[in-house]
């Protein structure tokens, strides 16, 4: 399709935009010309956006009958060449776990996001709760990685959109944007930078020079594994045919499945470095320390500038990405420390079991659930004076 | 190549056309997988020859399947084409992304009828609805066959399969009236046995723009022909005490219950009652397509009328 | 490698064409006794490697063949063809030899 691209990037500037319409318009600088979905709250503003704006640049925006078709849709797209996403809430991936395992066996990078809202059932339709981490990381039947990616701000969800599509495209693997019903209604500024800085970060979608082998391998002499770029039907790099079974470098059937699935894991992990994401502040020498993601975040960087006033040693680890978890940098992080803090917006603490696990129990972990009701600063304060005394 | 069939020594002179299929290229002389007289390998070797005589592009005319005896399919039609297996009734909505994101594209969509009328009659309905410009290939055997020869959608009244071991007794759902309710533009259906009618059908497909939906007719001798002799509804079928154990006889008894449409205008219900109509139920050139409209809108979009 | 004579079941030297059957992949399923218009297959006594019996011409009956390709199209393990020997003279020349 021709694309025009003199109306896909917006002016440089300062914009006042909501969540949702930050993370399309960050799409819309990445590339995106297919978006497949279905109307649901909270993300519906989602695909509104992009109705009035993909038509523009000759890109396609569909309202499909339902969340399989739409998914499907998105895999059809992402096969021809087409750079393609979906947003939609708790409900609609649960419906959508079997595609994604097919896209995850074949490869096809797409990019996925989910507002997420109350659960379990329908669940109250405007409220945060994060509870679709764990159908993150088990998103489907099968054994394979993912990457999720959690911001806490409108201008984040600007800049990590353009990241999840870097990452897609780099390691083909399903790409999830965790957001929420509270974050995607926010109102925020945004700094858009020039269309020339923006275009310097996008990687594009494009045949390679060196067209052998069209899915993943382990390259047996270093012993790393080589990732090619997604092939393109339509043109001559593409496999004869797409069998969503284990298969060889070249795409036809292969004896040892067990090789097939310990690549479609490592893959992924033997890259953490470059996709596992954090920030720190005041860690420096801090004995208590809390580790957030999402909105809880913006409520303990309060919490940790009043806490200092009084004396207390205290620091934020935050998680931009969540899975694959850090192990080795939450290792590093928690080894010094007296106890740990991890307030999440559910109440079974998915992300603090995982940092029991990485401690084996030597730090006390402590919790602070909350449901359909963002943290106020204060009740981190408490928690984090009863730990100092 | 272990685990993909058995081989045969390899005879010469051979049939022109079987080096053409993707097995014949690479593996030299190799049989199927598909049971003796199994009715997907009359389609493939049709199919495989109207892609060389009509010298189609595979760059344009992708191939997108279900699940089902058909998708051996992979195996057996012309190497040069670029195939995918969608998952179970998905097949109509992978090939409208695939349309969408690339209108110089037709895909031909090969499904069955416990896949297209079964799970994906959802997705069936609204490619229809949308009349998008692709080519939908149902192939009825009135079973699922993959899985063991459970009962279907489309299964005969008074049919014998595994999870009716009684009587079938639901009322058969229809392909054909399905697309005519939902929009499509090409409706036709037809069997196995009247393979250069199909070759007809399928060549006007290929000129319209526009859904055509061609259904075929096609016999399942392992589980549906060779369970159906002595049920409790053999007399609903039209054969009683007779086995229906090869190919042959199943051709045969399809012929025999297949009527024309000319035919059936004057045929009262009771005599249509387990009967297959076959013909050409609607054409139309000139309706509006979806890819033509979106691409208006695109204009729209950016300034224009 | 040693390759095996296809059989010949019948050929028509006026009009130049021959009826191949290709014996090992037949898989028995008489598809192309039933649907032959004239009539003029039916199945023989021998077993080939599929531990299938395989089609042959009826005794007598050979100059009724009309190339009319009905077995050809209704086959599904594609192994019983015409060959025009005009159009094929390389194959057909295999054959003989």
């Amino acid at each position: 399709m021709e694309i025009e691209d003199n109306k896909r990037f917006l002016p440089e500037g300062k914009y006042l935009m909501m969540g949702n319409v930050a993370m399309s318009e960050g799409a819309l600088a990445a590339g995106l010309t297919f978006f497949g979905g279905y109307p649901i709250t909270p993300s519906t503003e989602v695909i509104e956006h992009l109705a009035a704006r993909l038509p523009q640049i000759g890109g396609v925006c569909m309202q499909m009958e339902d969340e399989l078709a739409s998914i499907n849709a998105v895999i059809g797209a992402s096969l021809v060449g087409a750079k393609a996403m979906t947003a939609t809430s708790g409900p609609g991936i649960a419906l959508m776990t079997e595609t994604i395992s097919m896209a995850a066996n074949l490869e096809i990078p797409f990019v996925f996001c989910d507002v997420q809202r109350n659960g379990p059932g329908t669940g109250y339709v405007t409220e945060p709760h994060h509870n679709d981490i764990g159908l993150m990381r088990f998103a489907g039947n099968g054994e394979f990685q993912v990457i999720t990616l959690a911001p806490m701000s409108c201008q984040e969800l600007y800049d990590l959109t353009l990241v999840a599509f870097n990452f897609a495209e780099t390691y083909r693997c399903p790409v999830f944007i965790m957001s929420d019903a509270y974050l995607g209604h926010l109102h925020e500024v945004v700094k858009i930078p020039s269309k020339e800085k923006v275009e310097k970060r996008v990687i594009k979608r494009e045949i390679p020079k060196d067209t052998f082998g069209k899915f993943s391998y382990k390259d047996e002499s270093t012993g790393k594994y080589i990732i090619p770029k997604p092939p393109i039907m339509g043109t001559d790099y593409c496999p004869t045919m797409f069998l969503s079974q284990p298969h060889s470098l070249e795409g036809m059937p292969t004896p040892k499945p067990q090789i097939f699935t310990e690549m479609m894991i490592k893959k992924i992990t033997s890259n953490i470095d470059k996709i596992a994401l954090t920030d720190s502040y005041k860690l420096d020498d801090a004995e208590i320390v809390i580790i957030a993601y999402g909105l809880p975040v913006r409520a303990s960087y309060r919490a940790v500038d009043l806490a200092r006033k009084e004396g207390i040693k205290v620091g934020i680890f935050r998680l931009i990405t969540i899975w694959p978890f850090p192990d080795e940098k939450v290792k590093e992080t928690v080894k010094d420390a007296r106890a740990v803090i991890v307030p999440e917006l559910n109440y079974t603490g998915v992300i603090a079991e995982q940092v029991e696990r990485v401690t084996k129990l030597n730090t006390p972990v402590i919790r602070i659930p909350n449901v359909c009701e963002i943290h106020h600063p204060n009740d981190i304060l408490e928690v984090i004076k009863e730990v100092a005394k | 190549m272990s685990g993909v069939g058995p081989m045969f020594p390899n005879e010469k002179p051979e049939n022109p056309y079987v080096l053409l299929s993707y097995a014949g290229h690479l593996l030299g002389n190799y049989s199927s997988r598909l049971c003796a007289g199994c009715g997907y390998g009359i389609i493939g070797h049709i199919f495989t020859r109207l892609f060389e005589d009509e010298k189609l592009d595979p760059k344009l005319y992708p191939l997108v399947l279900g699940i089902g005896c058909y998708s051996q399919m992979l195996l057996t039609v012309h190497y040069a084409t670029q195939k995918v297996l969608a998952l179970h009734g998905r097949a109509p909505a992978l090939a409208t992304g695939i349309k969408m994101a690339n209108p110089q594209m037709k895909p031909i969509i090969f499904t069955g009828d416990g896949d297209c009328l079964g799970i994906g009659g959802n997705h069936f309905i609204h490619t229809c609805r949308r009349n998008l410009d692709c080519i939908i290939l149902i192939f009825n055997n009135s079973i699922y066959a993959m899985t063991g020869g459970q009962s279907a959608p489309t299964t005969l009244f008074g049919a014998n399969s595994t999870t009716t071991p009684y009587k079938m007794f639901e009322n058969r759902s229809d392909g054909v009236k399905l697309a005519l309710a939902a929009g499509a533009s090409y409706v036709a259906r037809t069997t196995v046995a009247h393979p250069r009618t199909f070759m007809k059908y399928f060549r006007k497909a290929l000129k319209h723009k526009g859904t055509s939906v061609i259904e075929l007719i096609t016999p399942c001798v392992t589980y549906f022909g060779r369970k159906n002799l002595n049920s409790l509804g053999a007399e609903y079928l039209g054969e009683i005490g007779e086995k229906m154990d090869t190919a042959g006889k199943m051709i045969e008894w399809i012929k025999k219950n297949s009527v024309r449409i000319n035919q059936a205008d004057f045929m009262s219900e009771e005599e249509l009652f387990n009967k297959y109509i076959i013909g050409e139920f609607k054409y139309e050139p000139d309706l509006p397509e979806y890819s033509e409209e979106y691409a208006k809108i695109q204009k729209i979009a950016r300034g224009g009328k | 490698m040693s390759w095996f004579k296809i059989p010949k079941l019948l050929e028509n030297k006026e009009k130049n064409f021959s009826l191949f059957l290709n014996k090992n992949r037949c898989g028995g399923c008489q598809a192309c006794v039933y649907v032959c218009p004239t009539g003029i297959l039916e199945m023989g006594d021998e077993l080939n490697m599929r531990i299938a019996y395989t089609p042959q011409v009826k005794e007598g009956k050979t100059k009724y063949c009309t190339a009319c390709k009905r077995c050809e199209y209704g086959c599904p393990d594609w192994c019983i063809y015409i060959l025009d020997e005009l159009d094929n003279e390389k194959v057909a020349k295999e054959a003989t030899t």
